[in-house]
């Protein structure tokens, strides 16, 4: 188990210094530093000046290693567009992304994990097919097109939601949240709506599909011929036992969650790290691309690794020496 | 082994002192307009204490029996006519919900294949002491712990307070087989019904795990239905054996008449084709041809294209299981001959 933690460890180092690779080029090779930081007017020695001070002299090798290293503190230079330190204005952004994101996720699993024990127990019922029906709808829709609707109903017609914004926030710390305000809490559901749907259409299917598979399963027919009742048959044995892939699938999705967030953060103008980013590409803003870069590359590296950690707890046979 | 020469004769149990008693059982499977029977007009018991051995080639129906006994027949397949009887007591209309409460605590199950029957994701202790506390719910955990305990040194597993806390991937298939025994033993029943428990396993671990189940016949009283395809097996552990073919029961008696006296013509094939310590006869050399498909049953005695002593009659009347020399036999040559 200890050897299985270092080789889980060694590979988050070595993923890491992949994306940190990719990161570096974006920051260096894409636009030129010097012309960015000083404009096209400056005289050759201001700019031989800066290249010195920014390390650009130095070979290729050592300029990564030094961003590797900056990076690894948190710097990861200034912004272009408002010169302000690219990880300041990463933090701010931080926190209403990972709220999104979390809520999302928490309502896709406790969503979607109950329709899909229930479509898988009664398989036939009527209410099983609507919700396949209308979890089909949400794989196949896309994201702006629900954000949309649910602005278009709920804020327009209805009025009862706003469509922009976090809503009010309190500060704890440097994180600022939204979870403790009504008008935060309330402005948080319909981004949390339009980001699960297809997570929620995805998990539902996905606990079903499995469900289906391990009820065919030989310990199934012997739970059954110990006598469990129902309930333990069910819910403790196959489920337990359909949760394992679904585990994975899930870290993936919390995954590509921060992606999504990019479209649903437009539609909803959240002021999160999608906004950041789509600002960032839009003004060529190459340092915020890089730290955005390590920072998707770190979320998914650590989803990872709190997967296998959640495998381990879950199947013992991952566990044997 | 005091007990066994109660079994020397091995005579079928008195209906009324049985602890299985299966009478005319016809399973169907409706499939669109038509019922396919799979099972028809089979009937025997087991006594207490007794082993009785079911063989058959694959197909023949023998799993089908042992799950209509345990409640558990897969939808659509359906008992649609005959009765089950445990202990005097009808069982085969019980409603669901009664039917559970039999299952695991008065009929016990053991399946095939030791690795895929226990949930690889709880110990062993965890599986025992919920079956344990399913059918005595009076039961504190520490005695259901302790009972758990008791039931896997009573099936041979070493050290049972350290294997408590183990997962079944921990054990060899021998020793899981043993756990599968200790879940069955778990509601402490009358009847164990055993569907080729030791297909799966080493020839050695085999004989340990038969040596065992003859041991809890013996020393539990319990009725234990042995289904197999290895007359091997039979021989060795059985004290009664019942033989299937086609959906039906055509020879039933004890093991040394069945295997030495044979009635039935495709009994006699079946035991003249088992060479000495071959396992699984699937194809039987001294009988031509092959069982036919369900659904594609031949009218009268199932058995009389492949059979050599047919006769008219087979081939329009359908025989019943009858006594014949030692054992019961469903054949007209024990019945007024094969001459229409
Ligand atoms: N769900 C089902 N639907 C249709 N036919 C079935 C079903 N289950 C079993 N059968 C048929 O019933 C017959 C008896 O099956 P059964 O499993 O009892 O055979 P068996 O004697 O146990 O064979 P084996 O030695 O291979 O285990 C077979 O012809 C099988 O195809
Ligand atoms: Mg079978």
């Amino acid at each position: 188990m200890i050897s299985l933690l270092a080789t889980r460890l060694t590979s988050v180092v070595l993923v890491m210094l992949v994306v940190s690779g990719l990161s570096f080029c974006v920051f260096n090779f894409l636009g030129d530093p010097v012309n960015n930081i000083l404009g096209v007017n400056a005289t050759l020695e201001q700019r031989e000046e800066l290249r010195v001070a920014l390390g650009l002299d130095q070979p290729t090798i050592v300029q990564f290693w030094r961003f590797v290293e900056r990076a690894a503190v948190g710097d990861f230079g200034v912004s272009y567009r408002n010169r302000q330190p690219v990880i300041d204005l990463m933090l701010v952004r931080l926190p209403a992304t990972l709220e999104l994101v979390l809520a999302a996720t928490l309502t896709a699993l406790l969503v979607g994990i109950p329709m899909g024990i229930y479509t898988a127990l009664r398989p036939r019922g009527l209410l099983s097919r609507v919700v396949q029906l209308v979890s089909l709808l949400g794989i196949s829709m896309p994201q702006f097109l629900i954000g949309m609707l649910l602005i278009l109903v709920f804020s327009v017609e209805l009025r009862w939601l706003s469509a922009f914004g976090r809503g009010e926030t309190v500060q704890i710390g440097w994180w600022t949240t939204g979870l403790l305000t009504t008008s935060g809490l309330k402005a948080l559901i319909m981004p949390t709506i339009t980001l699960a749907v297809f997570q929620i259409s995805m998990i539902m299917r996905l606990v079903r599909g499995e469900m289906l598979e391990v009820f065919r399963a030989d310990f199934i027919k012997f739970t059954r011929a110990r006598g469990l009742s129902d309930r333990a048959v069910y819910l403790t044995h196959a489920l337990r036992n359909s949760l394992l892939p679904v585990i994975t699938v899930v870290g993936l999705q919390v995954g590509s969650l921060i992606a999504f967030a990019i479209v649903v953060e437009a539609v909803f103008q959240w002021p999160g790290m999608g906004l950041l980013i789509l600002q960032a590409i839009e003004f060529a803003d190459f340092p915020v691309m890089a730290a955005y870069l390590a920072f998707v590359g770190f979320s998914f590296v650590t989803i990872n690794l709190i997967v296998d950690m959640t495998y381990l707890l879950v199947d013992p046979r991952m566990r044997v020496k | 082994m005091t007990s066994a020469s109660a079994f020397a004769t091995a005579r079928p149990p008195e209906p009324a002192t049985a602890v299985l008693d299966v009478r005319g059982l016809r399973i169907e499977f409706p499939i669109r307009a038509k019922a396919l029977v799979a099972i028809d007009a089979v009937s025997f018991s087991i006594g207490r204490g007794e082993i009785l051995g079911v063989v058959g080639e694959s197909g023949a129906g023998k799993s089908l029996t042992g799950s209509a006994l345990i409640g558990l027949l897969e939808a659509p397949g359906r008992i649609a006519a005959g009765t089950i009887h445990l202990a005097g007591e009808r069982i085969d209309n019980l409603p669901e919900k009664e039917q559970r409460r039999l299952r695991g605590k008065r009929i016990g199950a053991i399946f095939q294949d030791p690795l895929t029957s226990l949930d690889p994701l709880f110990t062993v202790g965890r599986q025992l002491t919920e079956t344990i506390r399913t059918h005595f719910p009076a039961m504190s955990s520490a005695q259901a712990r302790q009972r758990a305990i008791e039931l896997l040194a009573e099936v041979g597993i070493a050290d049972p307070s350290t294997r408590f806390n183990q997962y079944p991937h921990q054990f060899s298939g021998g020793m899981r087989q043993r756990i599968v025994i200790a879940l069955a033993l778990a509601g402490e029943p009358e009847l164990i019904i055993a569907d080729e428990p030791t297909t799966a396993l080493d020839v050695s671990i085999q004989a340990q795990i038969l040596a065992l189940l003859k041991r809890l016949a013996r020393t539990r009283d319990t009725a234990i239905m042995l289904v197999t395809h290895d007359m091997g097996v039979i021989a060795e552990v059985a004290d009664r054996v019942a033989v299937m073919y086609a959906g039906r029961l055509v020879e039933i008696g004890p093991v040394e008449d069945v295997v030495r006296r044979a009635n039935h013509p495709y009994t006699a094939g079946l035991m003249a084709s088992i060479p000495p310590l071959s396992r699984q006869p699937e194809r039987l050399a001294q009988i031509s041809g092959s069982m036919p498909r369900l659904g594609s049953w031949p009218t009268g005695c199932t058995f009389h294209p492949r059979c050599t002593k047919a006769g008219p009659r087979c081939r329009t009347e359908t025989p019943v299981l009858k006594p014949a020399g030692d054992t019961e036999a469903s054949c007209f040559l024990h019945q007024g001959g094969v001459e229409g």
